[in-house]
């Protein structure tokens, strides 16, 4: 799949690969993927991969401005999913006035690649960010246990989700309170 | 230059029933503010990849019945379960499918 989204975020119909030879997915997916002889040379093949350009993108940053650009993890997928994908949604710790492309806390993301940014501090509890707070090991402890059953886990959807409308409401729930841990860092 | 800050609720407008959403691979930077949004607006038959590999993302979506169909290498839980717990229980019951793609 990440040939796949590579090519959808070059803007090519399919992209060129050594990975999927030998395995099974070439006969269960011969929509996506296909052997070809190289155009330049005919005595050798390549497997071709199919451009994936997904609907929606979504992920949780560091920074991000009014106009769109965003600061990201370091390391991580975020520029090319959003390259790929035809609408992109970000959440961010913080707004600022303007997100630096040098800023050296995360990785940049122009506007242009970007739909949609909005403000959740904490937004990616009970999961964490590295470097502003740890994943809350209980709250996904019980989110684990509430996963056995359809009726604990909607008993758990209840609880988080559909009992509380909306995200700063989700934070008051759990005991957070956003300004106190920027203080903090 | 047009302003693209907006609220989680306009945010959420932008996803519509049958989207394919995908998503990075890691447990820490879930976007989960949002995806409760998801879950609270009843958006149904959503398609979730996970690129490179996924875990809470693409776990709460099905459990909340957002997706019925993910599209991955893997479903870890990092040290928490051995396997996506909601995945582990929707596909052993037959409940949505899964496409393995690396």
């Amino acid at each position: 799949m990440y040939t796949m989204i590579q090519a959808g975020s070059m803007g090519v119909p399919f992209t060129s690969t050594l990975g999927y030879a030998g395995t099974d997915i070439l006969e269960r997916r011969p929509d996506d993927f296909k052997i070809i002889e190289n155009p330049f040379d005919s005595q050798e093949r390549t497997v071709v991969a199919k451009a994936m350009n997904p609907d929606v993108a979504i992920f949780h940053g560091l920074k991000g401005d009014r106009l769109g650009n965003v600061l990201v993890q370091k390391h991580g997928e975020e520029l090319l999913l959003a390259q790929a994908s035809r609408r992109v949604i970000v959440t961010v710790e913080e707004i600022v006035n303007s997100v630096d492309f040098e800023d050296s806390d995360g990785w940049f993301i122009p506007a242009i690649h970007v739909s949609a940014v909005v403000h959740a501090s904490l937004g990616a509890h009970p999961t964490g960010v590295p470097g502003l707070y740890d994943a809350d090991e209980d709250r996904i402890n019980e989110y684990v246990k509430a996963s056995g059953s359809d009726e604990s886990f909607n008993k758990y959807l209840n609880r988080y989700v559909f009992e509380v409308g909306s995200h700063q409401q989700y934070l008051e729930l759990v005991g957070l309170r956003p300004e106190l841990e920027a203080v903090a860092r | 230059m047009r302003e693209k800050l907006v609220s989680v609720e306009q945010a959420a407008q932008i996803v519509k029933d049958g989207d394919h959403i995908v998503f990075n691979g890691s447990m820490d930077w879930t976007p989960m503010a949002m995806l409760r949004e998801l879950a609270r607006r009843e958006i149904r038959g959503i398609t979730a990849l996970g690129v490179v590999g996924g875990a809470m993302n693409l776990d709460f979506l099905l459990g909340a019945g957002v997706a019925d169909q993910v599209e991955t290498c893997s479903l870890g839980f990092d040290e928490y379960a051995r396997v996506a717990p909601n995945y582990e229980r929707l596909q052993k019951q037959g409940r949505m499918r899964m496409l393995d793609n690396t």
